[in-house]
């Protein structure tokens, strides 16, 4: 397998690490510190405009051009484990945005477009990868 | 999956997609794979992401998908009912490029998956649109005793 970008090394914990502790003055009232369940919602925000806005599509290419979907490619290190989470509840074309995100294929090449056996694969490999 | 709006605007042919709707909606199967009665896979003409029973270019052009077509036995007709004896799959293309299929039931309408959303039944040109622009090509294939 090759990879391109750093297989994630934080699955389980990535969404608990990202807290940023920058100041705002977006808020009246002291400093704003975005915190686990704000970095769920906007994880969750992302996927369901990329998955509403995308829902008629056929064509890969339109799925997957998606600014969206770009959005989850770049951050999958960070959303690796909400993104199988997802995967867990029901297999989804988010198994592209693992594919895209870390170039790699944990499955069969037989495999290819079908859905649910490319997300056990990711799964699979996301359980055998876990810290 | 949240729902998709401005559904009008998508299909102002059709008044009410969700009465029309046979399936709840999943990313297990698009068009072209239910116009060949697969709810397994998705299928496109891009081996990257997508089954695709021939060799194909990885772009989508009505060339990719008559050559599969063509392959599996199915010729072009203008006859859009049904036929004694015959199968039948409808192409919708936008601007000359292929957006979606369906395929004709023996109750003589129209089955389709909408991309990643519902199954619906429907007339053929009902989906007709800015979205999948016009219906571009209606093709047969005879009936075999195994289909």
């Amino acid at each position: 397998m090759n990879y391109t970008r750093p297989v994630p090394s934080i699955i389980g914990s990535a969404a608990g690490r990202f807290v940023k502790r920058r100041p705002t003055s977006s808020k009246s009232s002291g400093t704003y510190q975005p915190s686990r369940s704000d970095f769920i919602k906007s994880f969750y925000a992302v996927l369901r405009r990329w998955e509403g806005e995308t829902a008629f599509y056929s064509d890969p290419e339109k799925i997957t051009k998606h600014s969206s979907y770009k959005a989850m490619v770049e951050n999958a290190p960070l959303i690796f484990s909400l993104i199988i989470d997802e995967l867990r509840v029901k297999p989804s074309l988010l198994v592209w945005v693992l594919d895209d995100a870390f170039n790699m294929r944990p499955y069969d090449s037989s495999a290819v477009g079908n859905i649910p056996k490319m997300t056990d694969a990711w799964i699979e490999w996301a359980d055998e990868h876990a810290n | 999956m949240s729902m998709p709006i401005d559904l009008r605007n998508k299909f102002p042919r059709i008044a009410d997609i969700h009465s029309k709707k046979t399936s709840d909606r999943d990313d297990y199967y698009n068009c072209i794979a239910w116009a060949f009665k697969d709810n397994q896979r998705n299928w496109w003409p891009n081996h990257k992401q997508s089954y695709w029973p021939v060799n194909a270019s990885n772009l989508t052009t009505m060339e990719a998908f008559e050559a599969w077509f063509t392959e599996d036995g199915w010729e072009e007709t203008s006859e859009y009912e049904l036929e004694v004896g015959y199968e039948k799959i409808a192409l919708y293309a936008l601007n000359g490029v292929p957006t979606h299929a369906a395929r004709l039931l023996d109750n003589g309408t129209w089955t389709s998956k909408l991309g990643r959303y519902i199954d619906i039944s429907h007339e053929a040109t009902e989906l007709e649109g800015p979205k999948y622009g016009q219906l571009h090509k209606v093709y047969r294939k005879p009936i075999s005793p195994t289909s």
